[in-house]
Formats: structure tokens, sequence, C-alpha cells
């Protein structure tokens, strides 16, 4: 995903976490589990500004189109 | 009429003593994140500043804590990686500073919702302490322990890691 959606980005591996930079951004806090949670990889999307659409080509799973967060619901105002 | 909130605004305070080549500092956070819920009911805080951090969990408290320990492994790697004192502090404010445009603009829009719906919050959010956010000092504090002296040395600096709403 990223070799497509973030041409130049680089990986490192720090002793805790994964360290991604790509257009003069550094996201220090991936995980280096081998299986990543979405959210993690929503984030480093979103933080690193890479394209939706294109990353959901690659996780469809995880960017799905027009994802809506589950809503919890209110009691009702306060009397 | 009541409104849903999908999204929670969040303040945390976060304070941590790392050990780097060399000294010891102590870092005081008062950030800014967001909760929500995804499709697989997992709880996630993603961070607005510091921006480029996340973490999940089954709970809200679960959540916080992993968050807690993903920006706890972040200063790790920082120390590990700056050979002095000042190196460390300057990556780590810019690690902070480095806001996350997008997930600020949901996190206003949040406070937005959660103002107009004045004290309806859903569980588990009226159990957390609510602060004013014009009110909530963002920020970093960074400084070096172990040049402080003695007088300095107080039980009154001790922060408790805490999250709120912000309201």
């Amino acid at each position: 995903m990223l070799k497509d959606c973030a041409p130049g980005s680089t990986v490192r591996l720090a002793n805790h976490s994964r360290v991604v930079r790509f257009a003069g951004k550094a996201y220090p806090s991936l995980p280096k589990f081998d299986n990543i949670e979405y959210g993690h990889v929503r984030k480093l999307v979103r933080f690193l500004g890479i394209s939706v659409d294109c990353a959901a080509k690659y996780l469809p799973t995880v960017f799905k189109p027009e994802p809506k967060p589950k809503p919890s619901k209110t009691s009702g105002p306060a009397k | 009429m009541s409104e849903a909130i999908p999204l929670h605004p969040l303040v945390f305070t976060l304070q941590n003593a790392i050990e780097g080549c060399g000294f010891l500092a102590g870092i005081t956070t008062y950030g800014k994140a967001v909760m929500e819920q995804d499709e697989n009911e997992q709880w996630w805080m993603y961070g607005v500043c510091p921006g480029a951090i996340a973490a999940g969990g089954k709970t809200t408290n679960e959540a916080f804590l992993n968050f807690r320990n993903r920006y706890k492994d972040v200063l790790f790697d920082l120390a590990e990686e700056c050979g002095s004192f000042l190196a460390f502090r300057n990556a780590t404010e810019a690690f902070f500073k480095a806001e996350d445009p997008e997930e600020s603009a949901r996190w206003e829009t949040a406070l937005e919702v959660v103002r107009r719906s004045g004290s309806a919050l859903p569980e588990p959010f009226t159990e957390l302490p609510r602060k004013k956010a014009e009110d909530f000092p963002v920020g970093i504090q960074i400084e070096r322990l172990e040049n402080k002296k003695g007088s300095q040395l107080r039980p009154a600096n001790n922060i408790q890691d805490s999250m709120s709403q912000a309201a």
C-alpha cells in the first residue's frame, strides 16, 4: 500500500515501534506487531495525508466507502 | 431532542520520567484526542495533539491505557536515538507539535456536538470528568530532573495520568 500510495515513503524499525516517513512528516508510533489493527492504519493514512481512495484499493476492509463509526446514543438532555 | 454522539472530544494528561543517555527527563503532556467506536465495537483513541498516534481497546479505559503505553513507546525510542537531553527535548517537542489538521477539525466538530447535547453524554463518558476546552492548557513540559535541586523536588509536582471529556 505504501509503495503505491505513498511513493518515496520509508519505514524504519525502532526498538519499540515502526517509524514511517512520508512527505516531510514522521509517524513514529506504528506498532511492530505483524497484525496491525485497522485503527492504526486509518490514523497513519490520515496523518500522513495518503489518499484514502488509493489505500482502499489495497485495504478494502479497512477503508470501506464512507465508513461510519457506530454512534453511541444519548439518553436525552438532563432535566 | 437528543443527538447521537459518534465522536468524543477528549483532553488528557500524561506524566513520564524517561532515562536517556546520561539524562533523566521529566515529561508532562497536556494533549487532545478523539475517541470513537469502530464497526467491530472496538474503541479507538486518535491523537490530535500529538497527532501521530492512535490506540484501541475493548473499552474506553483500555483504549486510554494502550494509548498511554504507545506514547511511552515513542518516548522510549526517542530517548534511545537521541544522544543528548537537548536532542531528546527537540525530538519530543516536534512529535508533540506534529498536529493532525484533519483530526483537529474532527475534535472541534465533536466538541460542538457535545456542547449542543448539554449534559446528555452516553455511557461510559458520563463517568469521565469534564474540562472546559478553553481552560485546558494544551502543551508539553520537558525538564531535566537530575539537575533539579532537592528543594525543587516536591510531591506536589506529581500529576496523575487522566483523560477527561472536553466540554
